[in-house]
């Protein structure tokens, strides 16, 4: 990137402390419901979610076990508003989705690693019935005591070998990619034998002058695939990195495609000044400066016929008043000169 | 023409002594030019000082001159006949000294150029370039039409004179013999230069305000500083003149000329300028009290009672009221009256310039407190130079050309027999 | 100097001091390296730096002094670093509030403050 088109941008932190994790988009899973279960065990749930909050309830708790692949399907269900959007997150895990009049079915696919309670909440606070959406609580459970061997295969138990995941970007971008377009990227992890690894975090990074970025991060559906959008705000190529950082029984794995994006077709917004139609302004304010020049140069073209009458004195008959003799100067009469002095 | 003729020791002494601090102010600037502009009292903060008043000041007493000039001869005042030459030699020197200073106030001025080569024109510096230069050659250009008759006629006059003399009147006076084809050529070239001036002149100050007027400063983002501006050049041009006039009059004894009519006129011109300028200063103050946001209130209190009071009440007092107050009083509306006015104004409008530029750069816009600001002395005497200068300029020209417009005044007696008839009588008595 | 509403702008008004590797550089019109007497400077953010692909010497030092409170970067890829960690700006800019002095001047400065919000708080307890 030239230094023309460097932007240079300064932060000065208040304080010393770095940025905690980023909030994680996640795009819709595209699969229904029954795919998942093929590929695993998993607590699928469904919740109407309304301005009279999750299931028309104020209050609403489910268990699951630490390892689960936890579903929850989100409908919509607020049929008597306008456009009156929810969006879902369950905290402390960062996934979430929006349910809407555009958008009324949505799934938050995760994998239960962290035991705790953890709230579902609406994250938009400017919803309908916003109050009434913050009290569904999810609670893991650690597994019983170790002597009860879980057949979760989902959740394996220590002593098993950890799965090796492959993560792949494995979904075509457009053929061509504009800057300033979103677009969506796609990771899809498979266990060995090709089976999705459904509800882990996976993390999207790209290059930057100064190093690998994160860019953001989604959890991977029943399929496997995570799908993050990603808007470029520069042209020229982009190394992509998805990573899944492992977990309990699982290994970490990444995948790093190469996408090139061309620049964009329309300029993008700059601070333009309002002295922006510049080419016309200038055009007329340098027409009335060159008309003010013109005006000197007409007078002084005055000057130079002054200059180059000189001829007139001589031909006494054609002017109208001969000159009066040595004081030329029209209307002065000798006398007066002297006094005036 | 006997200014042109004779030349006293008392001449000699006082153009020697005008020298002595333009030299001065030379040597200050040179002080400047070697040490850095560390040498004067600027600061980051307050980086604009006297010279960018003086600046605005010289630019505003231009206007005298052109702009009265030719609003009286587009007029057809005749009265204005003697007083002409004057106005625009003023507009012409004042403009000379006047652009020198922000040449002055630039830190590399061998850099000069790359605002001709390099300059955007987005920045009001390159508009005030174009206009100022354009006004300065309208200007000259004006100067110099009217004198031609006249230089032809000390070219046929002069007869026991230096060689130089000879030479600059045969080579300006373009061959000037008075046939009725120069006549009607030199007629029309100063009746289109009296009409063109007047806009380029109101532009002059109109684009040296937008300097102020167009940054995000409080204090000068005024959208009447254009006006505001125009109005205050005027008053302090024609004051220039009531003064410039008063001092030849007594110098080269043109009391036949210039009579208490000439000085009433432009007094009474004064007046008027005097309660527009009033009128303005009203508006921007006012609306700014008003308004009373807590930028504006910072500053205001800082002109009304605080470390600029003396400077705002000064120039509220000594320069708008009490001047007001000579001219509309029938008693004191005498010469010495008026040239009191007259140069209670020109000091006064310099504070208000001083007013302007300083209290706003010295208030920043972010709370990191108040600049401090005081000229030293290299600027008081680059100032002082600048004024001598001015007046040096003033007095060779009156040496070399009559300050009074000859041909005019006859032309004008022709008219009116009486009228100048009368004021030679006086000026033999 | 005098239409900045920041007071960004400084002048050279007397021969500035200069670092013995400073005379060494060439002048060049795009640095304001070597100082010069009479002439105005601003922050560049050390461009000389960073066309070597080093980060401006502020961030630098505040980030080897092991605050890391000073972002760097462009804007065009959006993206800063501190020198540690390289976050996304314009995500970094909404969740934490970063915000710029005297926005209504519309000169849309490229210097943004951050506020010490709860994120921070939170962090270090943890």
């Amino acid at each position: 990137m030239s230094r023309a088109t460097r932007t240079l941008l300064l932060f000065i932190l208040a304080s010393s402390l770095t940025l905690g994790s980023s909030q994680l988009q996640l795009v819709n899973p595209m699969l229904p419901m029954a795919e998942a279960q093929a590929a695993t065990q998993a607590k699928n749930l469904v919740f109407l979610v309304s301005a009279e909050g999750f299931n028309k309830t104020k209050d609403l708790s489910i268990t699951v076990n630490e390892g689960d692949l936890v579903q929850i399907k989100l409908v919509y269900d607020d049929d008597y508003i306008g456009d009156n959007p929810h969006t879902i997150r369950v905290q402390g895990y960062g996934v979430e989705g929006t349910v809407g009049p555009k958008q009324r079915e949505v799934t938050l696919t995760f994998r239960a690693t962290e035991t705790g309670s953890f709230k579902v909440v609406c994250g938009n606070e400017t919803c309908e019935g916003h109050e009434n959406l913050q009290g569904f609580v999810i609670e893991v459970k650690a597994p019983d005591k170790p002597t009860g061997a879980k057949p979760e295969p989902g959740a394996p138990e220590l002593q098993k070998p950890a799965v090796r995941p492959n993560l792949a970007f494995s979904v075509s971008f457009p053929k061509i990619i504009r800057q300033g377009y979103a677009l969506a990227i796609q990771a899809k992890m498979l266990d060995s034998e090709g089976t999705p690894i459904a509800g882990f975090p996976i993390t999207f990074y790209t290059n930057s002058t100064w190093g690998p970025v994160k860019i953001g991060s989604a959890y991977a559906n029943a399929s496997g695939v995570a799908v993050l959008a990603y808007t470029p705000a520069r042209e020229g190529v982009f190394q992509f990195a998805a990573r899944f950082e492992g977990a309990k029984g699982f290994e970490a794995a990444s995948a790093e495609p190469v996408i090139k994006i061309l620049p964009s077709l329309t300029t993008l917004p700059d601070n333009e000044p309002i002295l922006g139609i510049k080419g016309s302004v200038v055009a007329m304010v340098g027409l009335v400066i060159a008309s003010v020049w013109a005006t000197y140069a007409y007078v002084l073209s005055r000057l130079f016929r002054i200059a180059t009458a000189k001829t007139t004195p001589t031909q006494h008959g054609e002017s109208g008043k001969p000159s009066e003799g040595r004081t030329t100067v029209p209307g002065i009469r000798a006398g007066r000169l002297e006094e005036a002095s | 023409m006997l200014p042109l003729q004779k030349t006293g020791v008392n001449f000699y002494l006082f153009v020697a002594a005008l020298a002595a601090i333009v030299g001065w102010g030379l040597y200050a600037y040179s002080t400047q030019l070697k040490d850095g502009l560390a040498t004067t009292g600027m600061r980051d903060l307050v980086s604009w000082g006297v010279y960018i008043s003086n600046f605005v000041f010289f630019i505003g007493i231009s206007h005298a001159g052109t702009l009265i000039s030719a609003i009286l001869r587009v007029t057809n005042a005749d009265w204005r006949r003697p007083v002409t030459r004057m106005a625009e030699a003023i507009t012409v020197m004042a403009l000379m000294i006047g652009a020198l200073f922000p040449i002055i106030d630039l830190g590399r001025p061998e850099r000069m150029l790359n605002l001709l080569m390099y300059g955007r024109i987005d920045s009001p510096i390159v508009w005030d370039l174009i206009s100022i230069s354009t006004y300065l050659t309208g200007s000259m250009i004006y100067l110099y039409l009217p004198l031609i008759p006249d230089i032809a006629h000390y070219r046929d006059n002069l007869q026991n004179t230096s060689w130089w003399r000879k030479r600059l009147y045969r080579i300006l006076s373009l061959g000037w013999k008075g046939t009725e084809e120069q006549k009607k050529n030199l007629e029309r070239g100063i009746s289109v230069m009296a009409i063109i001036i007047i806009p380029v002149a109101v532009s002059v100050h109109t684009v040296v305000s937008w300097i102020f007027g167009m940054t995000l400063r409080v204090g000068w983002r005024s959208s009447i500083f254009g006006p505001y501006f125009v109005v205050g050049a005027i008053f302090t041009g024609i004051a220039s003149i009531i003064v410039a006039m008063a001092a030849f009059r007594k110098i080269y004894h043109l009391e036949s000329y210039i009579t208490y009519q000439h000085f009433k006129n432009l007094g009474l011109l004064l007046l008027v300028l005097d309660i527009a300028y009033i009128y303005f200063t009203i508006n921007e103050y006012l609306t700014a009290l008003y308004n009373a946001t807590d930028s504006e209130l910072h500053l205001l209190s800082a002109l009304i009672f605080g470390p600029y009071s003396l400077d705002f009440w000064f120039f509220a007092v000594g320069g708008l009221i009490i001047p007001a107050v000579i001219i509309a009083v029938p008693a004191t509306r005498t010469i010495g009256g008026l040239v009191i006015a007259s140069i209670l104004v020109n000091i006064a409008l310099w504070f208000k310039r001083y007013v302007i530029v300083i209290p706003t750069m010295a208030n920043p816009q972010l709370p990191i407190g108040w600049g401090q600001y005081a000229p030293t002395w290299v600027e008081w005497s680059i100032t002082a130079a600048s004024i001598a200068g001015f007046i040096l300029l003033f007095t060779v020209f009156s040496k070399v050309f009559t300050i009074v417009s000859i041909w005019e005044v006859s032309e004008g007696a022709e008219g009116q027999p009486n009228a100048v008839g009368k004021g030679h009588k006086g000026g033999n008595a | 100097m005098a239409a900045c509403p920041y007071n960004a702008r400084s002048f050279n008004w007397s021969e500035p001091p200069h670092s013995p590797g400073e005379r060494l550089i060439k002048y060049s019109p795009e640095y304001p390296v070597p100082h010069r007497v009479g002439t105005v400077e601003k922050c560049m953010f050390c461009a000389h730096r960073v066309s070597m692909g080093r980060l401006p010497a502020c961030v630098e030092a505040c980030t080897n002094e092991g605050m890391g409170a000073i972002f760097f970067g462009d804007r065009n890829e959006d993206v800063v670093t501190n020198g540690k960690e390289t976050v996304k700006f314009s995500e970094m800019i909404e969740k934490r509030h970063g915000y710029r002095y005297k926005e209504e001047f519309g000169t849309h400065p490229r210097v943004l403050y951050l506020p010490a919000g709860p994120a921070h708080v939170h962090k270090k307890r943890a």
